[in-house]
């Protein structure tokens, strides 16, 4: 037997035992038996805000400081052009218009509703 | 169909799924429960509180995960680290690592050829490092480079504590050479 036949003599027995040792040393599985279920019990719970009232927080304070701003403007001095235009209007540019705030305020609204739930 | 590893963990990052984490500690319980085991001496009791603490701190860490490990090796290396804490403490029976505590071979006679129960019992006579370097590699399929993360040593050590711990067990192991195929 020559040196090379020598090392892959050895060669082959290392993986044999490699292989062997594998075998042999395989892990059991443990069962769960509650562990998980223990351990999910015992995690942090995370304190979270009802989602309107965190919305309430948030809009009370807007719209004080809204409220407040507003009321010192020149409110009759802006209303009046509007309410002249507004009387002025044809009843084809009346449903335009219509149109545009049910829009604005009752479809735009629900949509963002339905894809803020999704 | 199952999600990976990575899909559950950014489910528990981005929105703290607790359902999605609980399959991931469904998916490594077994593996971890016996790694703890390995590291607290065999006792079940502590091994399954090291256990639970690797998994509450790893819960709480997943955001730092990152995915250059693989999930596995960073709970072993938690548990690892968490076991170095407490055996520092004085709160676990836990063998030094850099112990040399090896029976001598031929104290040792394994003369039935039972594989299992022989080479557990040839296992038992290395030392801790040589033991969990030869699990870690063999018995959970780490490569030498993650058992020597897991451990927190060099690759060297790692790779010393296997060849060592090889060559013990072949020593101790010569009834079973005799049966092997040739």
């Amino acid at each position: 037997m020559n040196d090379n036949d020598m090392i892959n003599s050895n060669s082959l027995q290392a993986d044999r035992f490699d292989d062997f040792l594998r075998q042999q040393l395989r892990a059991d599985y443990i069962d769960d038996n509650g562990f998980t279920a223990q351990l999910m019990a015992a995690l942090p719970v995370q304190k979270t805000l009802n989602p309107w009232l965190e919305k309430t927080i948030i809009a009370l304070p807007v719209a004080l400081i809204a409220f407040l701003v507003l009321r010192h403007l020149p409110w009759r001095d802006l209303v009046q052009p509007v309410y002249a235009w507004f009387l002025l209007l044809d009843v084809s540019s009346l449903i335009t218009l219509a149109l545009a705030v049910f829009i604005a305020l009752v479809v735009a609204p629900v949509a963002w509703l339905l894809n803020s739930d999704a | 169909m199952s999600l990976s590893d990575q899909e559950l963990i950014a489910r528990v990052v981005s929105r703290r799924d607790q359902h999605a984490f609980a399959q991931l500690v469904l998916r490594y319980q077994s593996a971890l429960r016996i790694w703890a085991r390995r590291l607290c001496n065999g006792d079940t009791h502590l091994a399954d509180d090291l256990a639970q603490e690797t998994f509450m701190k790893a819960y709480a860490a997943l955001g730092a995960f990152r995915a250059e490990a693989k999930f596995s090796t960073w709970l072993y290396r938690i548990a690892f680290n968490i076991a170095a804490n407490r055996w520092r403490a004085k709160k676990i029976e836990w063998c030094e690592l850099d112990g040399n505590e090896e029976i001598e071979a031929e104290q040792c006679s394994v003369k039935q050829f039972h594989a299992q129960r022989d080479v557990e019992a040839a296992m038992q006579t290395l030392s801790a490092g040589q033991q969990l370097a030869l699990r870690l590699c063999y018995e959970d399929g780490f490569s030498h480079e993650e058992a020597a993360s897991i451990m927190g040593v060099p690759l060297g050590t790692v790779k010393t504590h296997i060849a060592r711990g090889k060559t013990k067990l072949q020593t101790l192991l010569t009834s079973w050479q005799d049966a092997l195929p040739h």
